[in-house]
């Protein structure tokens, strides 16, 4: 999602500023454009229909939509994102602080095991914390034995939701704190030294102001993580947006109301966006040049070093250790019980299978737009590319809701079946494979190219032999990333998956819903497992 | 020197409303070196694109060996040019080793042949034996050597270089372009050699091309150029260059450091600008002159001196480096060329009488 977003910035960028851009044959122009602008208007359809049913609403619906509930449930949400983003930097900054700038023992393990916790997708949290403390948890049987608490407060609503959205989200705002902390040029610092500053009004005075930019960015990343959140919240049973349409689609069958809100919901998650890519914008031109590899002098924690063991040791116990260890009670529990684990083979084949073909579809509908954009000059060509990015201000629940709609009016034959399933998936995560392509590409001079076609190569056989296996990484590092938010997503498997066909994420879900809690654990440790994978890449490469 | 390699008829070129290239003229002979110089942002990398085939020109001819390849109605992609191309960054393929860089090109060419092909080119600039190397391997000055025999390789009717020294350090780059001119006057190629330095250009150039604001100002010999600029902007780019208000009178022309007999066809009494190097002035300590040392500048071999004349007016002055003066020194400014100066009146040379 980091990656993909950081892509962003180019939105707001005019064409001009990009680099390698250049006028090409008329002809191979347009077959591109018209390839990316196909792409980019399927994505289009489901937005553009959902806007039209709710526009269709009739004066009854309209009054449901604008009711006092949802007033309520739009207050719950902001409530909701605006706690978790603030505990998330609460919990964030002494952590970046601690392992970029001290000589805090063991900064890399508590780099990898504090920026762990992003890897659980939320519903597996949420399960995992009510597997725990919930009312047949783990801790709360334990309490029960061992002090005769019989009942521990409920941690349904909005503390729960709170609790496991920030353990879950605030590594967001940590990285973004460490890529700032780390980057920054050290000679600000010590000119203020110099000025006779001490270190403490340098902090407040250097250091702080320039990490803003890093701050509002990852604040804003954990707020969007929170508004397009259904598991956590679901399983929490706390009524912010996602939670109600589900309900509202899956009791009432009333789907214009449904709709209604799934609207209200991009919007609020589109403004968030528009800050978002400001900030980032702004950001980008705060950042003054850098002193290359120069580093920051270490700062010394004396027996200060003890209580920021404590800190770091507390996080990672309660945002991983604890989870785990619940999870791996609960599989011990249900292997001895005698859970079979044979639909679980097949749940695991069927996630594969979608997330496989998803990922291949992302790359091939990726490289019209993201060539279009990156080579050629023009308002026009950059288009294409930036409509994908529409998938940002959608939700999964909503884009499961707008194919539902759209599936059961127009086109019944491909209604819950895999066909759509995967497109929707392409709309959700098609950011990410040309987040990444895009990134690449832009990393291949054009120069290269240039050389290649005066060295009497058509387009075609230098894009072969030249971009893209210069392109590679990107082209891998893309499709493994669509991979394995396929493999996690949820609402959009949970409406749109065909019948009878389930996945893991589906089977955590309905194991869950029904407190089998031994049933979950296997599925859920698969998800935590494949998801650690693009975490230890990234992980990898910052500490190259 | 026989037929014309390159010819560009009446050649524009704009970008939205940025008027790049402006019906421009240009030819080069075969086995000619052209140098194309000129401030940044002037257009000529633009215009080795429009050649290369990069860019479509707006109008005009473009002519490579009696070959139209652009002439605002069709326009030939790059690849059916024959324009061997060298890259400010070299461009060289990073997946690729040096050999496969330089046969990248001879794709049709039968493997043997390929093969021979490539080590001539590599014994060509020095390379022998680096067939198997990846471009990350090699040093600056050697990947630019690669990049040359690579687009040399496809025996090209013409070879564009763009800045290609500007990556080197300042050591390498003049040994690199001593070697890179002598390589492509050995085997009698036709080149372009794009720059903003004015000193690499005359170095390089059998011929000099000045470009500004998308329009050739002086196409000649590079001492032509340098000696009579057609205009200021020529003399003012090809380097330190002062300009000298004088008037014009029966016996010459008439400035603030005296009398310099030189005579031009222009009215008595019309006001001219001489242009004034360095080496054309000099400088003696005496109390009642009215000019004054501001500055010297200790360059290894030469003493270069600042001089400010009562109006205001800076002229420099390059004195052996034995003879030091130091600033605030009263002195008398002679100026004693040896030569004819260029004579500019309203921005255009004046012919010397």
């Amino acid at each position: 999602m980091t990656e993909a977003l950081s892509t962003l910035r180019r939105l707001l960028l005019p064409a001009s500023r990009q680099p390698g851009l250049v006028a090409g044959s008329k002809r191979r122009l347009s077959s591109l454009w018209l390839a990316s602008l196909a792409v980019a208007v399927l994505l289009l359809l489901p937005v553009i229909y959902l806007l039209i049913r709710v526009l269709q609403a009739d004066a009854g619906t309209w009054s449901l939509i604008l009711s006092s509930s949802t007033l309520a449930t739009l207050g719950r949400t902001v409530l909701l994102a605006s706690a978790v983003t603030l505990a998330s930097i609460l919990v964030a900054l002494p952590i970046a602080w601690l392992t970029t700038r001290t000589d805090l023992p063991l900064k890399r393990l508590w780099t990898l095991l504090t920026a762990l916790p992003m890897v659980i997708p939320s519903y597996v949290g949420a399960y995992l914390i009510v597997a725990s403390l919930g009312p047949r948890g783990v801790l709360a049987r334990l309490a029960e034995h061992a002090f005769g608490i019989e009942s521990l407060p409920s941690i349904y609503g909005f503390p729960g939701s709170l609790y496991v959205l920030t353990l879950l989200s605030y590594p967001y705002v940590l990285l973004t704190l460490r890529a700032a902390l780390q980057g920054m040029d050290p000679s600000l610092e010590e000119t203020s030294r110099g000025l006779g500053q001490g270190p403490w009004s340098t902090f407040w005075k250097v250091t702080l102001p320039q990490l803003r930019p890093a701050l509002a960015s990852g604040s804003l990343l954990i707020a969007l993580y929170v508004l397009r959140d259904f598991g956590a919240v679901s399983i929490m049973r706390f009524n912010t947006f996602t939670r109600v349409i589900y309900v509202q689609y899956k009791s009432a069958f009333d789907r214009a109301s449904a709709a209604g809100l799934a609207l209200i919901l991009v919007l609020l998650t589109l403004s968030i966006l528009y800050i978002e890519v400001r900030t980032r914008t702004r950001a980008s031109f705060e950042r003054g040049a850098t002193d290359g590899g120069r580093k920051p002098k270490v700062v010394s924690l004396g027996r200060w070093r003890w209580l920021a063991l404590f800190f770091c040791a507390g996080i990672v116990t309660i945002a991983l250790l604890i989870p785990l260890s619940v999870l791996f009670y609960w599989l011990v529990r249900g292997i001895n019980a005698g859970e079979t684990l044979l639909p679980l083979w097949q749940a695991a084949g069927n996630s594969v299978l979608v997330s496989a073909i998803t990922a291949l579809v992302a790359l091939l509908a990726a490289i019209p737009a993201v060539v279009l954009s990156v080579r050629r000059a023009g308002k026009w060509n950059q288009l294409p590319e930036r409509m994908t990015y529409t998938a940002f201000a959608l939700p999964g629940i909503v884009v499961a809701l707008a194919f539902v709609f759209f599936g059961a009016n127009y086109a019944p034959a491909l209604y819950q079946t895999l066909f759509m399933l995967i497109l929707a998936y392409l709309i959700l995560f098609l950011p990410q494979a040309v987040g990444s392509l895009q990134t690449s590409l832009l990393q291949v001079p054009q120069s290269l190219e240039e050389a290649a076609r005066g060295m009497g190569r058509k387009p075609w056989n230098v894009f072969w032999h030249i971009t893209f296996p210069l392109l590679r990484p990107g082209v891998l590092a893309g499709m493994a990333l669509v991979f394995l938010t396929t493999m996690k997503e949820l609402p959009a498997t949970l409406i749109l998956s065909p019948y009878n066909f389930s996945t893991l994420a589906t089977r955590v879900w309905s194991a869950v819903s029904e407190a089998f809690f031994a049933q979950a654990a296997a599925p859920a440790l698969l998800l935590v497992l494949t998801s650690s994978l693009p975490m230890a890449l990234i992980l990898f490469k910052e500490q190259k | 020197m026989t037929g014309k390699a390159l010819e560009l008829q009446g050649v524009s070129k704009s970008f939205g409303s940025v008027q790049a290239i402006h019906d421009l003229d240009l030819e080069v002979a075969e086995g000619e070196i052209l140098a194309l110089v000129g401030p940044s942002g002037c257009g000529k990398t633009t215009l080795l694109r429009l050649i290369a085939g990069f860019e479509t020109p707006d109008g005009g001819t473009i002519t490579l060996r009696s070959k139209v390849v652009a002439n605002g109605i069709i326009t030939l992609p790059p690849e059916q040019r024959g324009v061997g191309m060298v890259f400010q960054d070299y461009a060289l393929f990073p997946h690729l080793t040096v050999a496969e860089n330089i046969g990248f090109g001879l794709d049709g060419t039968p493997a043997k042949e390929r093969h021979a092909i490539v080590a001539e080119k590599l014994a060509l600039v020095g390379l022998q034996g680096y067939e198997n190397r990846m471009p990350h391997e090699l040093s600056g000055g050697e990947r630019q050597r690669v990049a040359l025999a690579r687009a040399m390789a496809a025996r090209p009717v013409i070879i564009l270089l763009d800045e290609p020294f500007s990556n080197l350090d300042a050591d390498r780059r003049i040994t690199m372009r001593e070697e890179v001119r002598s390589i492509l006057k050995g085997v009698g190629a036709t080149a372009i050699l794009v720059t903003h330095d004015q000193e690499e250009a005359l170095y390089f150039g059998d011929t000099l091309a000045v470009l500004r604001d998308g329009k050739l100002q002086q196409v000649d010999t590079p001492e032509e150029i340098f000696h009579n600029p057609t205009n200021e902007s020529v003399a003012e780019f090809m380097g330190q260059t002062e300009f000298l208000e004088g008037e014009v009178t029966s016996d010459g022309i008439q400035t603030e450091v005296g009398l310099v007999e030189q005579r031009v066809e222009l009215p008595h009494g019309a006001r001219v600008q001489l242009a004034v190097r360095a080496d054309d002035v000099d400088i003696n300590p005496n109390i009642n002159a009215a000019g004054v040392i501001r500055e010297r500048q200790f360059k290894g071999a030469q003493n270069l001196y600042r001089v400010m004349l009562p109006s205001g007016q800076i002229l420099h002055s390059l004195q052996p480096h034995t003879r030091i003066l130091p600033p605030g020194t009263a002195v008398e400014v002679l100026l004693e060329p040896g030569h004819p100066l260029a004579c500019f009146h309203d921005g255009e040379a004046i012919a010397t009488k």
